[in-house]
Formats: C-alpha cells, structure tokens, sequence
C-alpha cells in the first residue's frame, strides 16, 4: 500500500516547493507587519477617520475567508493592469490577511506602553511623529515578538492555498505528483513532515523568544 | 514597494466597484516584444498535459505548444493552477492561452478558440460488477458520479440531468473534485459509482490503477473538438497560433503526436468547429 | 456593476443553498470540536501521563499541520486505512480535529485564570467537584474563554470555504460553478466576499451580546 519509490520520489520536489512556501511565508509576513504597524497606529493615533478605516479593514480581512480573499485580490490585481502575477497577489491576500491580525497584537502592545513615557518624550520637545517612531513602535514590535511569530505560523499554514492563484508551493506540488501517479498516501506523508517541520523551527523560535523577553522583564 | 502594493490594491478595490476595464492582455506583438508565450495549464490531464518525475510539463498539448511557439520564436512559460481557475484567469489576462479546452458555445462567447488540436468524447468509468453496467443516463439515474469541478464533463452532465428531471427522474448527483486521481480515489472507495471525463484520460486512469477493477462502460454526451483558449483582445494571436497548428497537421507533426500520446489518430475539423448552442 | 446583480439574482437561490450549508457547517462544526476540546483538555488534566504526552504531541502536531493538508489526508489518504468519510462529514472531521486543540487553549487559559481559593472557599462550604465546576468555575471560565473561543468559531465558519475542493457544496463550491458560467470572477467573488463579511459579522456581533449577557456579573458589582 506505502510505496517507498514514491516516497522518494516526492522528496526532491517537494523540499524544492518549500523554497516557495518559505518565501511566500516571509513575504507575506513583511506585507502582514507593515499592514499590521499602519492599522495599529491609524487606530491608535490617526484620528477618526483613521480610526475608522482602520476599523473596516480589520473587520473586512477578519469577516471573509482567505480563500475568497485570494481570488478577489487575484482578480482584483488584473483589473490595476497587474495580471497573472501570481506570486504578488497570494503574498498580498496572505499578507494584508494576516496584517488584521497583526494590527489587533500591537495595538495591545500599544496600549501597555506606560503614558508616562510618552509624556516624558513631549516634555524634552520631541514630535508626535518622533515619539511614535522612536518610543512607541519599536516597544510594541519587541513585545509582541511571541505573538507575532505565532501570527507567522498561521500565515506558513496559509500558504498553500497560494495555489488557486497559480503558485505551486510545497502542497500543490504534492497535489501534482499524486495526480501523476495515483497514489496520495506517500506524497501525502511528505508534505506533512514538511509542514510540521518548518512550523516547528518557528515555534520553538516563538517559544525561545518568549523565554528570553520574560527574564529580561524579570 | 510594500506601500506601493498597498496602494494598488486600493486601487484594484474601486475599480472593482465599476468593473468593465479590460485587463491588460497582450496582443501578438506584446507577445512577442516579451520573447513568451506564457500558458496556463492544470497538468494533471494525462495524456493531454501532465509532469514527468522530474515534474517537468509534457504531454500531447505541451509538445504541440512548444512546437508552435518554437516556429513564432517563443519560449514556452507555463503557470499552473487548478482547473477550477484556469477559465477566470485566462480572461483576467493571467497568461496568454490555455489549451486543452472543450469548445463549447458558451465559453467561445467569452474566449477565442486556436483551430482544434483534438475530438473528445466523454466516457463513464465505473467499478466492474458494480451498479454501473450502461452508459445511458437513464442507468445512471440517482447514482453518485465523481467529476472535475467546473469542466464541460461536469457541465454535459448538468445538462443530462436537467433532461432526466423533466422526465420524472432522479438526477445523477455530482461530487466535484480538482484533479482526476481524486475521482478516482472517491470511486475507489463506493463514495461514487461512477466518473465522467474524457476517455482517453479515463483509459490511462485505468492503466495506473491496474489495483481496482476498473471499466470504462461507455461513452457519454457525444464528441467535441477541444483547442486552446485565447483572451478575445488577442485575435491576432489566434490567428497565428491557428497557422501553427494548420502547418503542425500538414506536415504530419500532430499525427505523430496523436500515436505517440493516445495509440490512434483523429480527424480534426479546421473550421466552422464552434457549435451554435 | 448591473450585470453582477443580475447574476446574483439569476442564480440567487444556488447562492442561498450554498449559504445554507455554509452555516449548518459551521454550526455543526463548531459543537463537534468545542466538544472534542472539553475531552482534550479533561485529558490533558488528566493524572496519566502517558495520556498527557499524547495530547501535547497531538497538538503540537496540529499547530503545525494546514489544514488543507489535514483535509486531504482525512479524505484522501484515510480510506486506505478503512476510515471511509462522505464529503461533509470529512469536512467536520477536519474542522474539528484542526480547531479543537486551539479551543482547548482557550478553555484552559480561562480555567488558569480563576483563582484557587474560590475552589476552595467551594470546597469549605461543603460544594462538592461537580458543584464546584458547575457553580463556580464553568460560569467565569465561559465568560473569560468566550472572547477567544468566538475568534476560533469566527475562524472555523471561514475555513469551510475550504471543503469546497473536496465537493462539499457550500458557499464557495456554488461561487466556482457560477464563476464557470458567468465567466466574471472578480465581480461574484467580491459579491460573495461581502455575503460572507454581513453573515460572519453578524454572528460576531451576537456572540458579544452573549459575552456582555455572561459577564453582566461583573458591571452589577463594579
């Protein structure tokens, strides 16, 4: 029933997808922190317009599924006159995705910075504009670091469905070789360890880093 | 560039809201100003298109495309995705053709078909000695058959169905799946009695999963051309590509390709290949 | 912009019966895997420890697995070891092995949260285990797990697009088929991207009124 030519067969092409889930994953974690930081900060501190944008955005990414949200952005990319790029639309959509996501982590990082510090900016005469890029951001961004590399974990499990938008990542690859050959267990089992593996380098990265900023805090 | 893709995204959002603008196709000559031809495809059709264990793109359609693209002086790039969405992006101006397309009147209202490459006739692929024994759609009344999601299989058969309900019977009900394997794997396993497609995939599915008993039972539905789909801004790319596939079947490339891929040779019409209905 | 609304109203009531399965997908669904969430983290507490090892090994697995990969595997690979599933019942399968894990978390940081002396105030009066649980736990931990838990429900509900490869004929199965015929993916898919944002954010909206209903305890003293 398991096929061990199989199984070998599937491990060169499939380690060489993962190339692509891991650029996606890291493409689309840079678009999710800019995403998240310009949420966060429009609703922290953009006044009511912002505030309110920020809010739709939110809830927008958070009430539709990525699924859905591919295709449109898909879509949606050809009709800027960017057709078929592929892998531009699936680390936007997985990206802006997961910046809702983003955006609710700092904006609690945000609001557990100590008022008193801000004020203490204003008094030696720095702008808001200052304060917010040398105060307040890079706090939030380290104390969210556990939370945010979860937030990257969800975004590694995204990707596969990158392929309904033409990018063949570590699954579709698998999905490809099943179809060649008719069997899925071996492929299947593949992809699988694959997953687990890679997810795992970031967890026990997230976990190390939590692990360090809780004896820093003391 | 990250706030840039932003930005345009934005934008994409309220243009979608008017919708209409055409997306940016290429005509032949941005075809080949950029020296590609860029073609999707979803390879897991054999013996039309399917990867080798390399995972490298061959099969009948991939060998006549690059051929083709050879004479025009192109490089072939191929963007795979599964079928489901192939259609949609080919319209959207995702890549340049598609092949491997039925041609239906539908879809040519939509898209530009390239002269036909192949004939397919649909086939029901069933268990032997199971509840499949006939090909007729009255023997298949209230049976559960396996299809891919989106295909002019799965659109025949809609259109069987709805002849079945005017007749007082229980329409064939449909499991839409990506790939044939899969179908397979449902059909395998009694979640469906039977599966629909093009029969000469069926028959190779036969000959990879020699573990099952499995039987084509008939055909289904009646024949139709299939060809490569073309955005419709792009009728001069057509057009050339149709000269291609002309020159290919004078000089007996498609023949041989025909013996090579499927075991025999079919005739195949030049024009006036587009149904009415 | 006309056109879209014609083809909404051309295959409206497809588009309701795809909606309708959508929901009773997610309703089913998310009973199953809270339920299986309350056994993972009963077995998590539990003395044994082989028991223990095995769910931190399940979820850990779970963190790290798509839950497209876990979808194909309960679908197409199960068979082979005689775990036959129709569609629906893989796609509930798969949404409540995925999500449980992630329930049992929040069910357990919301127990974590109430403090031990209650238990034992409890105790001193004479409440016994299930009354304990019954009184005094279960009603702060649901409040405290509930925002977490509608996050998770809110999750669950959007990952049933998924099922659509494996033909289960829900919401984004239907859109696909339409899309086919219409042959205008930008203008259903975003149709069908705000069916999903006005169900999903209603049930969002409901699932606060529960929260506020279940923490009014705690506006009625402070």
């Amino acid at each position: 029933m398991f096929k061990g030519d199989l199984f070998l067969e599937a491990i060169g092409p499939v380690a060489s997808a993962a190339l692509v889930t891991v650029q996606l994953t890291l493409a689309a974690g840079a678009i999710s922190l800019l995403a998240g930081a310009l949420a966060a900060s429009a609703q922290v501190g953009g006044g009511f317009f912002g505030a309110f944008v920020s809010r739709a955005y939110v809830s927008l990414m958070r009430g539709t599924p990525l699924y859905v949200q591919l295709l449109v952005v898909y879509f949606g990319l050809a009709f800027a006159g960017l057709s078929g790029q592929a892998f531009l639309a699936a680390a936007l959509a997985i990206g802006i995705n997961s910046g809702a996501y983003s955006a609710e982590i700092l904006r609690g990082a945000i609001a557990a910075i100590p008022p008193g510090q801000i004020e203490a900016a204003q008094a030696i005469g720095m702008s808001r504009w200052r304060i917010w890029q040398r105060v307040v951001l890079p706090q939030a961004f380290i104390s969210s670091l556990p939370p945010l590399t979860a937030e990257l974990t969800i975004v590694l499990k995204s990707t596969p469905l990158a392929s309904v938008v033409a990018v063949t990542e570590m699954t579709y690859t698998g999905v490809l070789i099943q179809a060649r050959n008719f069997s899925a267990i071996e492929v299947f089992a593949v992809v699988a360890v694959g997953y687990i593996a890679l997810a795992q380098v970031l967890l026990r990265g997230s976990r190390s880093l939590e692990r360090r900023f809780r004896l820093l805090r003391g | 560039m990250n706030l840039k893709s932003l930005g345009i995204l934005a934008l994409a959002a309220v243009l979608g809201a008017s919708a209409a603008v055409p997306a940016g196709a290429a005509s032949l000559k941005d075809v080949k100003a950029k020296g590609t031809l860029v073609v999707g495809i979803d390879p897991t059709f054999s013996p039309f298109e399917f990867t080798d264990s390399t995972g490298k793109i061959v099969g009948y359609d991939p060998e006549i495309i690059e051929a083709a693209a050879k004479n025009l002086g192109l490089k072939v790039e191929y963007k795979v995705m599964p079928f489901s969405g192939i259609l949609p992006a080919l319209i959207a101006g995702g890549f340049d053709i598609t092949p491997t397309l039925n041609v239906t009147a539908e879809r040519a209202k939509r898209i530009d078909y390239v002269v036909p490459t192949a004939t397919s006739t649909n086939a029901v692929l069933a268990i032997k000695g199971g509840k499949v024994a006939s090909a007729d759609i009255g023997a298949l009344s209230g049976l559960t058959c396996a299809v891919k999601q989106t295909t002019q299989p799965e659109q025949m058969m809609q259109k069987l169905n709805k002849e079945l309900e005017a007749s007082g019977k229980k329409p064939v009900e449909l499991l839409g799946f990506e790939t044939i394997d899969q179908t397979i794997v449902a059909l395998a396993d009694g979640r469906a009695q039977c599966v629909v497609d093009d029969k000469s995939v069926l028959v190779e599915a036969v000959g990879k999963r020699k573990d099952l008993a499995l039987v084509v039972v008939g055909d289904i539905g009646g024949s139709t051309p299939i060809g490569w789909g073309v955005n419709k801004a792009d009728a001069d790319l057509t057009a050339a590509l149709s000269a291609e596939v002309a020159k290919l079947k004078a000089d007996g490339t498609i023949k041989k390709l025909q013996d090579k891929y499927f075991g025999y040779t079919m005739e195949l019409p030049e024009k006036d290949f587009i149904p009415a209905q | 912009m006309h056109d879209t609304l014609a083809v909404f109203i051309e295959y409206g009531p497809q588009f309701l019966d795809g909606l309708a399965e959508t929901i009773w997908l997610t309703l089913l669904g998310a009973l199953c895997a809270l339920a299986a969430a309350v056994v993972l983290q009963a077995a998590a507490a539990s003395p044994w420890r082989p028991l223990r090892a095995l769910v931190r090994l399940y979820t850990e697995l779970i963190l790290g697995l798509p839950i497209l990969v876990l979808l194909y595997g309960i679908y197409f690979v199960a068979p082979s070891f005689g775990l036959r599933l129709s569609a629906v019942a893989a796609g509930i399968l798969t949404l409540t092995l995925y999500y449980s894990p992630y329930m049992a978390e929040a069910i357990r940081a919301a127990i974590a949260a109430i403090p031990a002396g209650q238990v034992e105030a409890g105790n001193a009066i004479g409440f016994g285990w299930f009354a304990v649980a019954r009184r005094i736990v279960l009603p702060q931990a649901a409040a405290i797990a509930l925002p977490a838990l509608v996050g998770l429900l809110i999750g669950l509900a959007k990952d049933t697009a998924i099922l659509s490869i494996i033909s289960v004929k829900e919401l984004s199965y239907i859109t696909k088929q339409v899309v086919s015929r219409t042959f205008m993916p930008f203008e259903v898919w975003a149709g069908v991207a705000l069916i999903y944002w006005v169900c999903l954010t209603a049930l969002e909206v409901a699932m606060r009124r529960l929260e506020r209903h279940l923490t009014r305890h705690r506006r009625a003293v402070s």
